[in-house]
C-alpha cells in the first residue's frame, strides 16, 4: 500500500510548477475546517433566515460529526505523514485519514443531501465533485498526504453524512 | 503575587510531576485527541443536533460556544507568556503563548456544555453520574497539560475559571430549560 501510495504521490509530484503551486496553495485552504466553518456559518444565517432550521442543522451535523470523526481517527492510527520532498505547506497533526478530504465531502455531501429532491441535484452533485476532488488532489500535490489518507477519508466521510441524513430524518420526522 | 505564582507554578509542577511515567502516553494521546479544534466540532455538531429537534435555546448556546472557544488564543495574545522550557513543548513544535491554557478552558467550556446537553436528556441519578464522569474528564485533560509539560499551572486555573466563568454567563443569558428534551 506504502508504495503505491508512493508512486501515486511521486507522479503527482512531477507535475508541479511554481504556476500550480501557487493554485492548490491556495485551493487547499477551501477544505480545511477553518473555511468551511466560516463558508457554513454564512450558508446557515441564510437558510435560518428563510426558516430552514432543519436544512442548516443537517448541515452542521455533518460537518461537525466528520470533524470530530477525525480528530478521533488521526489520533487513533497516528500515521506520519508523507515526507518525500521539501514542502512549501507545514502540517503538524497526523495522516490518516486527511481532514480536508472528510469536511470537504461533509460540506458537499450534506448540501447535495439538501437540494437532492429539487432540479438542483444535477448541478450540485457536479460542483460538489469538482469541489472534492479538487481539495483531496491538492492534498497530494502539496504532499501532506497519502492517497490512501485521502480515499479513506471520503470513505468515513461518506459513511457519516449518509448516517446524518437517516438521523435527521428520524428527528424531524 | 507574581512571586507567589512563581513559587506555586514550580511547588505543583514539582508535584503532579512525581507521577508515573508510564502515564505520559496515554495522557498525551487524551491531550492531543481533546483539544480546542475537537471541541469546535463537538460544537457543530451539537448546533446541528439542537436545530435537527427545533431546540432553540441548545441552539443559541451552541453558537455561543462556538463563537466564544477561540477566546483563550485571543487572551494568550495579550498576556505573551511564555511556555515552560520542558521535552514536550519542544518535541510538538508548540507556537502559542502559554497564558491560559486553551486545553483547560476549552475542556471546562465543552465539559459543561456536554453537561447542560445531559441534563436535557436525564434526570436523576443517571445524570449525576455522566456529570461527574464529564467533570472528572474535563479536569483530567486539563492536568495533562501540566504533567506533560506543555503548561504552569496558574495557566490551567486560570483556563478552567475561564471557561466555567464563559458557560455559566452563557448559560444565564440563553436561560436554558432543563429537561427539554427528557
Amino acid at each position: 500500500m506504502t508504495s503505491l501510495d508512493e508512486t501515486v504521490l511521486q507522479t503527482i509530484h512531477g507535475w508541479s510548477s511554481p504556476e500550480l503551486d501557487a493554485w492548490f496553495g491556495f485551493a487547499t485552504q477551501l477544505g480545511g475546517f477553518e473555511f468551511v466553518l466560516i463558508f457554513m456559518a454564512f450558508l446557515m444565517i441564510g437558510l435560518i433566515r428563510y426558516r430552514l432550521h432543519k436544512a442548516a442543522g443537517l448541515l452542521a451535523l455533518g460537518v461537525g460529526g466528520a470533524a470530530l470523526i477525525n480528530q478521533i481517527l488521526k489520533s487513533t492510527f497516528e500515521r506520519t505523514r508523507p515526507d518525500l520532498w521539501e514542502q512549501i505547506v507545514v502540517e503538524t497533526s497526523y495522516s490518516f485519514p486527511s481532514g480536508h478530504a472528510m469536511v470537504s465531502l461533509a460540506l458537499a455531501a450534506s448540501l447535495v443531501a439538501l437540494v437532492w429532491r429539487t432540479r438542483w441535484r444535477p448541478a450540485a452533485i457536479a460542483a460538489a465533485t469538482i469541489y472534492v476532488v479538487i481539495i483531496g488532489l491538492s492534498r497530494l500535490y502539496l504532499g501532506v498526504h497519502y492517497p490512501s489518507d485521502v480515499l479513506a477519508g471520503w470513505l468515513f466521510s461518506g459513511l457519516w453524512v449518509a448516517a446524518a441524513v437517516y438521523l435527521a430524518n428520524r428527528l424531524t420526522k | 503575587m507574581k512571586t507567589w505564582a512563581r513559587w506555586f507554578d514550580v511547588e505543583v509542577s514539582r508535584q503532579i510531576a512525581r507521577l508515573p511515567r508510564s502515564w505520559y502516553g496515554a495522557l498525551a494521546w487524551l491531550s492531543l485527541v481533546v483539544r480546542p479544534w475537537t471541541w469546535m466540532a463537538v460544537a457543530t455538531a451539537g448546533l446541528g443536533l439542537a436545530l435537527l429537534v427545533a431546540n432553540y435555546q441548545m441552539s443559541w448556546l451552541s453558537a455561543g460556544v462556538l463563537l466564544l472557544l477561540p477566546l483563550s488564543e485571543i487572551i494568550k495574545m495579550v498576556f505573551k507568556r511564555q511556555r515552560p522550557e520542558s521535552i514536550y513543548v519542544e518535541h510538538t513544535r508548540i507556537r502559542s503563548y502559554s497564558f491560559p491554557s486553551g486545553h483547560a478552558y476549552s475542556a471546562a467550556l465543552g465539559s459543561g456544555y456536554l453537561i447542560v446537553w445531559l441534563a436535557q436528556l436525564l434526570s436523576g441519578g443517571w445524570l449525576v453520574v455522566a456529570g461527574v464522569g464529564l467533570v472528572v474528564f474535563g479536569l483530567t485533560v486539563a492536568g495533562s497539560r501540566i504533567y506533560l509539560g506543555a503548561h504552569f499551572p496558574t495557566d490551567v486555573i486560570a483556563g478552567l475559571l475561564l471557561g466555567v466563568t464563559v458557560l455559566v454567563g452563557l448559560v444565564a443569558t440563553v436561560g436554558v430549560t432543563i429537561g427539554g428534551l427528557a
